[in-house]
């Protein structure tokens, strides 16, 4: 029994990418899964099954209501913020492939730049194990996702010689794809790698440009058994490969205790997975969504899913191999950084189009691709496969 | 433990001594003489005036004047020293005073008020000189703009050997608002698992937990040995020894109760666990690196908090 190709994305919707919605994150959620319903060309009646992160606040029985869904017999949340974005389709295809569900839509929607923003930081935390585990680094202010993030770049660019500019170079590469993206917040504002340096600090040493955006907006996927799929209006795009990853001695953002911080063994874990299942390798895929909201994970994820050795991204970048036209393009959409962050999941929906070959910036004969989700959680990945 | 500190309570007992520095320097006693670069003179009259739009014309008509001849707007006593040469191995008392405030931290100032009395007349041709010293230097007051100091220097003015005029200049010398001011550090989360890590603190010892199982040392703590899944842990207490993991700087967004920047540290102790913590105030972050040797002091954070940071090892 494996989950390869069992399950197959048939739909994606999403609302506009923004700073500033003007409506509701429920409206968002609605608005996103009927998009994606309607890209499937199936009917709201037609799901029953919903997935989504913990951190959503748009709970599936609200979302499902006002999407004027029907009876949902699947629904489920992943925790551990960004890292849930794959496992929402993981879930989904494991619901269809056992029959538990039908079409399952996973989502995720918030007003995170005029609502609540991430970037602000901690506050007090309540003495329960995860509070307690958050204090260890609040205490001494150590409070945002950024200051986390800069604690294992600092150790990384230490091991293995990385610099500051290597890290530029990946947001270089995903506001170059942004700058051609209509979609991306950034769409038509590339940037070069001296402004990257020139950037303020955040957390040394990250600079602003090292950052990912914050974004109003919602993203949704509709998953249904790939059998089906092939019945709808839409090319599948084939679950290959679906998993997540925890490693030994996992916190959540700051797992700073383990032998070595310089990799990221729970992406690791994810990776051995996903070409254990899909069967495929590194040299199979055509272009990756490679998760994105700090810059410098996106090297040790290079790393850790074997397209070069440990601690020699730096040379994968440097010759230009993740823009458009290398040897492996990633987030030909922008990423999280040019496009927009959507806590992943717009991610996914890039790969789709890449499957389909319908990408703004297509990437010629494209029949694999990886995505990643969040770093420095628990996370999870895929691996998608046109259905030629 | 190789180093308990305090470095808040060391700032204040040093602020605490350079203010008694600065009274002993109080009284009528002035520096040295300065001599205003130009005599007193018309085309600077006609400035003032102008810019005063002040008509008398003792200032400025010969003709009109009753006294046979012009004097100087009485006002403009200050403007004869302004830039005046000074010696600068040769400070006024209340230049000493001065620097004993900016060094206890009363950094900013602003001029409270300035009294003249005026002896006599000046005349074209005369040429000022000034000496200064300091009056009084207040208890710190809390003021809108901080706590600060009220201090009174005083201008003797003299043409020759004669005193012409007095100024009593009293200003404010307050510390600035610092990111901090705007709340207090975050508190940890404290429950069964790890209150005896926070007591120690409180102690001024850095607490390591050990399995009363198998020995093994583990940072952060838990209620039971993953090992051995004993749950008798107890601790040792950390020698304060270490070397510099990793490093941040935080610059942005600002956070209640840390100044910024602000260095935190993972700090690799001797014992063989890591730990988060920050660094000591008063130490440079551009000498942080990783490898760096460190030792351990306790400090207060903004709002009051007794916690451990490290500083380079001495």
């Amino acid at each position: 029994m494996t989950l390869a190709r069992k399950a197959a994305i048939v739909g994606i919707g999403a609302t506009e990418f923004s700073k500033d919605s003007g409506r509701s994150e429920l409206q968002l959620a609605a608005e996103c899964v009927l998009a994606a319903v309607a890209d499937a060309g199936l009917q709201p009646s037609d799901v029953d099954g919903l997935t989504t992160f913990t951190m959503e606040t748009n709970s599936e029985i609200n979302v499902a209501r006002v999407a004027g869904l029907g009876d949902l017999t699947f629904f489920s949340k992943i925790g551990y913020g960004g890292g849930a974005a794959c496992a929402t389709v993981q879930q989904a295809a494991m619901a269809v492939a056992t029959g538990v569900a039908d079409v399952v839509v996973c989502y995720r929607a918030f007003n995170e730049r005029s609502g609540y923003r991430f970037g602000s930081g901690l506050s007090r935390s309540e003495p329960t194990s995860e509070g307690i585990a958050m204090s260890w680094v609040s205490t001494f202010g150590l409070m945002t996702p950024a200051a986390w993030v800069a604690m294992f770049a600092r150790r990384y660019m230490h091991e293995y010689g990385a610099t500051s500019e290597d890290f530029g170079r990946v947001s270089v590469a995903d506001r170059k794809h942004a700058a051609t993206n209509p979609k991306a917040w950034f769409y038509g504002k590339p940037i070069t790698l001296e402004e990257h340096q020139a950037s303020r600090w955040i957390v040394e040493p990250l600079h602003l440009l090292d950052c990912c955006q914050e974004t109003d907006g919602g993203q949704a996927i509709v998953v249904t058994t790939t059998e089906r799929a092939r019945d709808l209006s839409q090319a599948p795009a084939v679950v290959a490969g679906a998993a997540q990853g925890a490693a030994k001695g996992q916190e959540s953002m700051v797992s700073y205790y383990r032998d070595d911080i310089a990799g990221l063994p729970e992406m690791g874990l994810v990776a051995d997975q996903l070409w254990a299942q899909s069967g495929l390798g590194p040299e199979d895929i055509q272009t990756a969504v490679i998760y994105d909201h700090f810059t410098p994970f996106v090297l040790q994820q290079l790393e850790e899913f074997g397209f070069c050795k440990r601690g020699e991204a730096r040379d994968f970048i440097a010759g230009g191999a993740i823009e458009l036209g290398g040897r492996l393009p990633v987030n030909t959409h922008g990423g999280q950084l040019g496009e927009a962050y959507l806590h992943g999941m717009n991610g996914i929906a890039e790969a789709v189009r890449q499957i389909r070959r319908t990408a703004v910036n297509q990437v010629p004969e494209v029949d694999n691709v990886l995505v990643t989700a969040g770093t420095g959680v628990p996370t999870s990945g895929l691996v998608l496969s046109a259905d030629r | 433990m190789t180093a308990v500190g305090d470095v808040a309570v060391d700032a204040a007992v040093t602020a605490a001594a350079l203010i008694e520095e600065a009274r002993s320097f109080l009284g009528p006693t002035p520096g040295p003489a300065r001599v205003g670069r130009d005599p007193v003179n018309l085309p600077m009259v006609h400035h003032w005036c102008q810019a005063l739009d002040d008509r008398n014309p003792a200032y400025v008509d010969p003709d009109a004047s009753t006294r046979g001849h012009l004097i100087a707007p009485p006002g403009m006593l200050q403007t004869w020293i302004m830039d005046a040469p000074r010696d600068p191995s040769a400070p006024s008392p209340n230049e000493e005073v001065m620097r004993r405030l900016d060094a206890a931290g009363y950094t900013s100032v602003v001029a409270v008020n300035y009294d003249h009395d005026y002896l006599r007349e000046l005349s074209l041709g005369e040429r000022v000189s000034v000496r200064t010293y300091a009056e009084d230097l207040s208890e710190e007051k809390q003021t809108a703009l901080g706590p600060g100091r009220f201090t009174t220097t005083v201008y003797e003015y003299l043409v020759g050997d004669e005193v012409v005029g007095i100024g009593r200049m009293r200003i404010l010398k307050f510390r600035p608002p610092r990111a901090s001011d705007v709340g207090e550090r975050v508190r940890p989360a404290v429950g069964r698992d790890n209150a005896f890590f926070w007591d120690g603190v409180k102690e001024g010892e850095l607490r390591i937990q050990q399995c009363g199982g198998c020995g093994m040392l583990r940072h952060p703590p838990a209620p039971l040995c993953a090992r051995c899944a004993s749950t008798d842990q107890g601790y040792v207490v950390a020698s304060g020894r270490g070397v510099v993991y990793s490093h941040v700087t935080h610059h942005y967004p600002p956070l209640a109760g840390v100044e910024m920047p602000h260095t935190a540290l993972l700090v690799e102790l001797e014992e063989g666990v890591r730990v988060i913590s920050e660094l000591a105030s008063g130490a440079d972050p551009a000498q942080v690196r990783i490898g760096l040797p460190v030792e351990l002091v306790f400090q207060k954070v903004p709002g009051g908090q007794l916690l451990p940071a490290f500083r380079p090892a001495s």
